[in-house]
């Protein structure tokens, strides 16, 4: 690596002037005189033995990812730099890609290679420093996924406001499913819940996370999937920040509730879901509706049914009843048939007592005029009618000749008579 | 299922709001409703939670579960 070999000149080279002169007071002080290896050697031993295992603090530069896994880099600061080297065995434990200019804090041990007479760090472990390792990695991942669009509000599908069947992907042991099926056995009994068994932390996890998901995918017929588990650290919950698990989610044909860890913790999980809920006990609630919420609806529904079926049968009865009044009582018009007719014959029989009056009245006054005419009352006053036997009036004695019998008519009585004679 | 009937119900209820059916309709209606609002009780009041497991798959692929028996946690995880 040049800059390796860079360095060595700028740190170890001896020059051979210096190495003269070390011989040079070797000869006259009978100090020891040392050959390069030995040289080196001590140096190592010394420098080895100094600082097995210590802490560094500075910034990346010249980092280079070998082809071969293996770190290599320089540490800076301001006012020197020293090599480093992180092999692949330790430097998969990185969360996150280091980079130049990157503050970083590393735990190694300075190594001496003899052979070129150079010294370095080689790192064990490596820290961000500031922002730490996973909060880099979240962050880096964060941003690659966003600029794939996973986190796009288009994608995000609706969850249903009431699941039927329901998938959990966790630890059966954990305390997330224990909340959940607490939360939906309070709130909706009536659901079909599958758990698709998990770990959530450690190595396995993300396969086992990633597994669990296609699992039930492949069987399908969800209607919601539950991702998620308790609360724990950032490592314990590092597996829903991991990008195979974050894929598997978005790859996810039910739509999937993110439930990690509690309020406060964000994984990427949580970005590509079509909901996050803040907890697993939240996620249970948000994906099954309250049973006694619904019950109170249906029975506020049944009331609402009722009520409108009494209007309408008092509406009904409203109008019945105005139809009857309408109809007249056959009875009630007899009677008042009877009551005109009482009225009527009572007028009638009025007015032909008034009539009977009134022509008895006109009755009397002409049976007065009559009397006053009548032939009686002319012989009230001394005359007398003649009749002959034939019973005629005799107005005329011409009439008569003598030895006819006329009767003549008194006011009282009768007398019959012979005519003597005529004039 | 619960679903529909519910939301039949709902329908049932504003139409009957409305008012202005034949009473042979309302009636008919009212039957309905009280026969659906039963049944949606009798879903929601089912006290039963049916959970299941995963626990494998079998030769063909196809999923394996067993009702899940919810047994004390042993972890905070």
């Amino acid at each position: 690596m040049s800059d390796m070999s860079n360095l060595n000149q700028l740190m170890f080279n001896v020059e051979p002037g210096e190495e003269l002169a070390d011989e040079a007071v070797e000869e006259t002080e009978e100090s020891k005189v040392y050959s390069v290896n030995e040289l080196n050697r001590a140096i190592k031993d010394q420098l080895e033995g100094e600082f097995p295992m210590i802490w560094i603090k500075g910034e990346i530069s010249n980092f280079k990812p070998h082809s071969s896994g293996h770190f290599y880099f320089s540490l800076k600061d301001d006012k020197a730099q020293i090599s480093a080297v992180m092999f692949k065995g330790f430097n998969r434990h990185v969360k996150f890609k280091p980079a130049d200019g990157m503050e970083v804090l590393v735990c190694g041990k300075v190594t001496v290679y003899e052979p070129r007479g150079s010294y370095q760090i080689m790192c064990e472990v490596m820290e961000p420093v500031g922002a730490g390792a996973l909060q880099i990695a979240f962050e880096q991942l964060k941003a690659k996924l966003q600029k794939e669009g996973l986190f796009d509000q288009a994608r995000k599908r609706k969850i249903p406001e009431h699941s039927q069947r329901v998938a959990i992907v966790t630890s059966p042991t954990g305390a997330a499913i224990r909340d959940m099926l607490n939360v939906l056995g309070r709130r909706m009994k009536n659901l079909e819940v599958t758990i698709f068994p998990c770990a959530v932390q450690g190595i396995q996890a993300q396969k086992e996370i990633v597994a669990a998901i296609q699992i039930a995918n492949k069987i399908g017929n969800f209607d919601v999937m539950i991702v998620g588990r308790g609360g724990g650290s950032i490592e314990d919950l590092w597996a829903f920040n991991e990008e195979v698990v974050v894929r598997a989610i978005a790859a996810s044909t039910i739509p999937t509730v993110s439930a990690v860890g509690h309020e406060v913790d964000f994984t990427i999980a949580d970005f590509v879901a079509d909901l996050r809920a803040p907890t697993p006990s939240a996620a249970a609630e948000l994906i099954s509706r309250n049973a006694a919420d619904l019950m109170g609806g249906i029975s506020m529904q049944f009331k609402a049914l009722r009520n409108s079926m009494n209007k309408k049968i008092q509406m009904e009865r409203q109008k019945l009843f105005h139809a009857q009044r309408q109809l007249v009582d056959p009875k009630r018009k007899l009677q008042d048939l009877m009551l005109k007719l009482d009225d009527l014959s009572g007028r009638v029989q009025n007015a032909i007592q008034k009539n009977i009056t009134f022509k008895r009245q006109l009755f009397i006054r002409w049976a007065s005029v009559l009397d006053s005419l009548s032939p009686l009352k002319v012989l009230d006053r001394g005359y007398a009618i003649v009749k002959n036997d034939k019973d005629n009036i005799i107005k005329d004695a011409k009439k008569l000749k003598k030895g006819d019998e006329i009767s003549i008519q008194l006011f009282k009585g009768e007398v019959v008579a012979e005519v003597k004679s005529t004039k | 299922m619960f679903e529909s009937k519910l939301k039949r119900l709902e329908e049932i209820v504003k139409k009957m709001e409305q008012g202005d059916l034949e009473l042979d309709e309302s009636l008919k209606l009212f039957e309905e409703g009280v026969k659906l609002t039963k049944e949606c009780q009798s879903h929601l009041s089912q006290a039963e939670q049916k959970v299941k497991i995963l626990t494998g798959l079998d030769e063909n692929g196809n999923p394996v579960t067993v009702p899940f028996s919810e047994s004390p946690a042993k972890s905070a995880d």
